[in-house]
């Protein structure tokens, strides 16, 4: 396991290191910051709400859900298809390692770049709790939701770019698999088990309406269980392909 | 130490080793030779744990590639074609890093880099970016970090591809080093690199080897000898025909004015000297105007140019 946070530890500090982590940081801040403008402004105009810290936190996370898409494969693509492409990957390959612990590296390294943007977010939370009284039971499920839902895009994303050594398709691919994922909810005759599953943008609007369902969390936790399972497949059989 | 038996590989329907077998002693350089494309890289990756092979078995100190990738990475030190690095973290993190993925304790882990780091004779760019330095520093840096687990055997994918001739002999001195207390395997398509650096030598053409030769058995020890003349090149030709203890002599096609020569075997070994002084007098006593007189060893690239030409897997000498 410390394999893993050794890599884990070594991805993070590449993201700080190159121009990626930054930029990623900026386009999460700006949308945040504009949007919580946007939203307490309209709550002010409206003048009355049964509980506005929720209402905020509720529109600011559901957003940040949906550029979540788009924003966390580009952090997949970096650690796997462009290492794979670069060649360092081959510095984990070789170790005396296994594939497990290279993919689960991969998947905290991300998740603690995550983590610390999610934590200055609270920036927000704080802000509001000056002027009114929140629930932080919806916040903090409001959070929570944010969390498994990127915990989710990076697994998926790992598996797309653990096949791909080009940059381009990996992300791309990685976005229209995620959207994929989730419009197949849409597809009638669906069971509605399977519905409920992947539509993991619906799952995290329910977290930040502060409805905690044991099953919600499960559902998030097998889809990364089950991609990142499937990574460590791919990462295994590359030694056996080409 | 290195023992590779019937080694296949196939990428989908194209078979790119074709059953090698050797092995490598233990503190041997064993110089892999071949044109690019010949199946170097694939054997190397192979032996790293990095591929595994389609047939055939490849035990390193006893271990088996196979079923035990893990023992062999852990005393594989193994520098890739194309070296792994990371450009935006500094000599020191990177080969840092490297130590701590390959387990190096941690109270060993700042005594093992710094070693590292002399051996290799970066210390003085330690801070500096990777990204930031030239191609012989970042091959040497490569190097450092594949050994820095003091692996006991290293595995070099044509060290010294890309490099200036002077990083070439700094390259080439350090694999020297290195050698003294481990096996070394590396790949080249260069002769001379080969002749330079290695022990042993294995010429693979097309997934096949066509020749495996000690470098000493590969004429190395018994060289042709240039003598060149100011006029009277084909009067000292045709002295050097009646000669009994010449084996071959023919003019020199690279220089018009000078002869090849070969000697018989009983000329070379400890009377070598003493041979040579003699025929050279006697050469200066019939004024042929001897200007130079200089060494040719052409022994690795006949074997090398016979072997791809004949394609039919031959064993000279011994490995």
């Amino acid at each position: 396991m410390s394999a893993a946070l050794t890599i884990a530890q070594r991805d993070f500090r590449g993201f700080l290191g190159t121009p990626v982590g930054w930029i990623a940081a900026c386009i999460l801040f700006l949308v945040s910051g504009l949007l919580f403008t946007i939203v307490t402004g309209q709550l002010l105009l409206k003048g009355e709400s049964v509980d506005p810290v929720a209402e905020i936190m509720g529109s600011l996370i559901g957003f940040l859900n949906y550029i979540n898409i788009f924003v966390v494969p580009i952090f997949t693509m970096r650690v796997m298809s462009e290492e794979l492409a670069q060649g360092t990957f081959r510095l984990q390959a070789g170790a005396p390692i296994s594939s497990g612990e290279i993919v689960a590296g991969k998947f905290l390294g991300i998740m603690f770049y995550f983590s610390i943007i999610g934590l200055l977010l609270l920036i927000y939370p704080v802000y509001v709790s000056v002027f009114a009284e929140p629930d932080y039971k919806v916040m903090s499920l409001g959070f929570l939701g944010l969390i498994l839902n990127i915990a989710a895009i990076v697994s998926i994303g790992l598996f797309v770019a653990s096949l791909t050594q080009n940059a381009v398709i990996s992300y791309l691919g990685s976005v229209f698999f995620v959207i994929l994922f989730l419009f197949s909810a849409y597809i009638k005759g669906m069971p509605e088990w399977y519905q409920r599953s992947v539509n993991i943008l619906e799952l995290g609007n329910e977290l930040s309406r502060g409805i905690l369902k044991t099953s919600s969390v499960a559902i998030y936790l097998a889809i990364v269980a089950t991609f990142l399972f499937l990574s460590r497949l791919v990462v295994e059989t590359k030694r056996w392909r080409v | 130490m290195i023992e590779v038996k019937d080694l296949m590989k196939l990428y989908g329907e194209r078979k790119v080793l074709h059953g090698l077998n050797f092995s490598v002693g233990v503190g041997r350089v064993c110089g892999f030779l071949g044109p690019n494309g010949a199946g170097k890289s694939t054997t190397m990756d192979i032996l790293a744990g990095l591929l595994g092979p389609s047939d055939g078995t490849a035990k390193l100190c006893g271990l088996d590639v196979v079923t035990q990738t893990r023992e062999v990475k852990e005393i594989v030190g193994y520098l890739p074609d194309n070296p792994p690095l990371y450009k935006e973290m500094t000599v020191v993190e990177f080969v840092k890093y490297v130590a701590k993925l390959r387990g190096v304790p941690a109270n060993q882990r700042k005594s093992a880099v710094d070693r590292a780091l002399a051996d290799c004779a970066v210390t003085d760019v330690a801070n500096r970016l990777v990204g930031n330095l030239s191609k012989g520093y970042r091959q040497r840096v490569a190097l450092c970090a594949a050994l820095v687990h003091q692996p006991k055997i290293l595995i070099l994918d044509e060290p010294t591809e890309g490099l200036d001739p002077n990083q070439i002999l700094l390259i080439r001195g350090l694999i020297r080093k290195l050698a003294k207390e481990r096996t070394v395997i590396l790949s080249s398509h260069i002769l001379s690199e080969v002749q330079a650096t290695c022990d042993d030598v294995i010429i693979i053409n097309q997934g096949q080897i066509v020749a495996q030769a000690s470098l000493a058995d590969a004429g190395t020890s018994k060289p042709s000898v240039i003598f060149s003349f100011a006029d009277r090149t084909d009067a000292a030709l045709s002295w050097f025909k009646e000669k009994t203890f010449v084996s071959k002599v023919e003019l020199f096609n690279e220089k018009p004015d000078s002869v090849v020569v070969n000697f018989k075997d009983d000329f070379y070994g400890d009377a070598k000297k003493a041979n040579m002084v003699q025929v050279n007098s006697q050469l200066v006593q019939q004024g042929f105007g001897l200007t130079s007189v200089y060494e040719h060893r052409t022994g690795l690239e006949s074997l090398f140019f016979d072997a791809i030409k004949n394609q039919s897997p031959a064993v000279r000498g011994q490995a």
